[in-house]
């Protein structure tokens, strides 16, 4: 009876650490896709290299992949790829001086139609 | 009432001007200068070079020797890195710049993703100007430069910075015009 008890807490104990095993690459391959969804690959139209099979996004893939495996944060690698490719390959471009008009130019031609709507109506109403 | 007329007629009007200006400017700066149309500059100008942890290719063996490229050889002086590969057409297409550029200050090249065999034949046929060849068989080294398809050529000066990278292959006028005032200069 113990005999079985121990084999079967022996069996049971290396599903766990298969299972653990699987957790943590998951982890990595979820992570790399994570990261690979925000980066440009260059040579191809408009695509995240998550999404591509050229070979630099290949490689990029496998880099950031190495990267997490020895626990660099995601700002780590973002950093590390734009110091080399720049900004144009986060494809969320950053909040910097050269693209303030990008990111509130939308919101300042509301404002402006927003505007010229409620001069047009005011103006409809005196007639 | 009546300049209020007026802005409305003349505000979409001088914003399509503005749009119109700005997009031929755009253009103009362009055409003038074709390597603007490089979209992604190099973010290493102006910066030490990245190690160049690599190793050499030795053809006398015919396989990659258990040596890494000497890049202290060429402190105090200009040299150029190359990346090129055997399978690749515009590097056949520049050969004879870098064979030109070789003449004025030594070329490392890099050997992206080649096989040591296929990039012995490539030099046979096209002429070796390379003071040291490395093997990158896995595009490692080429990710730390920035490199994002071969050829790309770079020009790194006394300091050990890089001072110029032009990707794709080096043709005439952008050698003259861009690549002989660099190395006049020093």
């Amino acid at each position: 009876m113990l005999k079985k008890l121990n084999l079967f807490i022996f069996v049971f104990s290396l599903f766990f650490i298969t299972a653990q095993n699987n957790v943590k690459t998951d982890y990595v391959t979820n992570k790399t896709r994570e990261i690979g969804q925000n980066i440009r690959c260059l040579v191809c139209q408009n695509q995240s290299i998550d999404d591509s099979s050229s070979q630099i996004a290949q490689d990029l893939r496998i880099l950031i992949k190495e990267k997490i495996e020895t626990g660099s944060t995601d700002k780590e690698i973002y950093e590390y790829l734009s110091n080399r490719y720049g900004d144009y390959i986060l494809l969320n471009p950053p909040l910097k001086t050269n693209t303030i008009l990008l990111w509130f130019l939308p919101f300042i031609i509301l404002i402006l139609g927003l505007f010229l709507v409620m001069k047009i109506l005011k103006k409809s109403r005196f007639k | 009432m009546k300049s209020k007329i007026i802005i409305f007629n003349i505000l979409p009007l001088t914003l399509f001007a503005l749009i119109l200006a700005v997009s031929a400017l755009v253009l103009y700066e362009v055409k003038k200068n074709p390597s603007n149309q490089n979209l992604i500059n190099s973010q290493l100008i102006g910066k030490k070079i990245p190690t160049i942890k690599i190793e050499k290719i030795d053809f006398f063996q015919q396989k990659v020797k258990d040596q890494t490229l000497n890049i202290d050889k060429y402190k105090n002086n200009f040299f150029a890195v190359n990346f090129f590969a055997s399978w690749c057409a515009p590097c056949r297409v520049e050969a004879p710049l870098i064979e030109e550029l070789s003449k004025l200050i030594p070329v490392v090249g890099i050997a992206y993703k080649d096989k040591v065999k296929n990039t012995k034949v490539f030099l046979e046929d096209y002429g070796n100007p390379y003071d040291q060849i490395g093997l990158d068989d896995f595009g490692k080294i080429a990710i730390d430069w920035g490199v994002y398809g071969v050829p790309e050529t770079f020009i790194v000066n006394t300091d050990g910075k890089i001072i110029y990278r032009h990707a794709g292959p080096l043709l005439y006028n952008v050698f003259k015009s861009e690549v002989l005032p660099l190395i006049r200069k020093k």
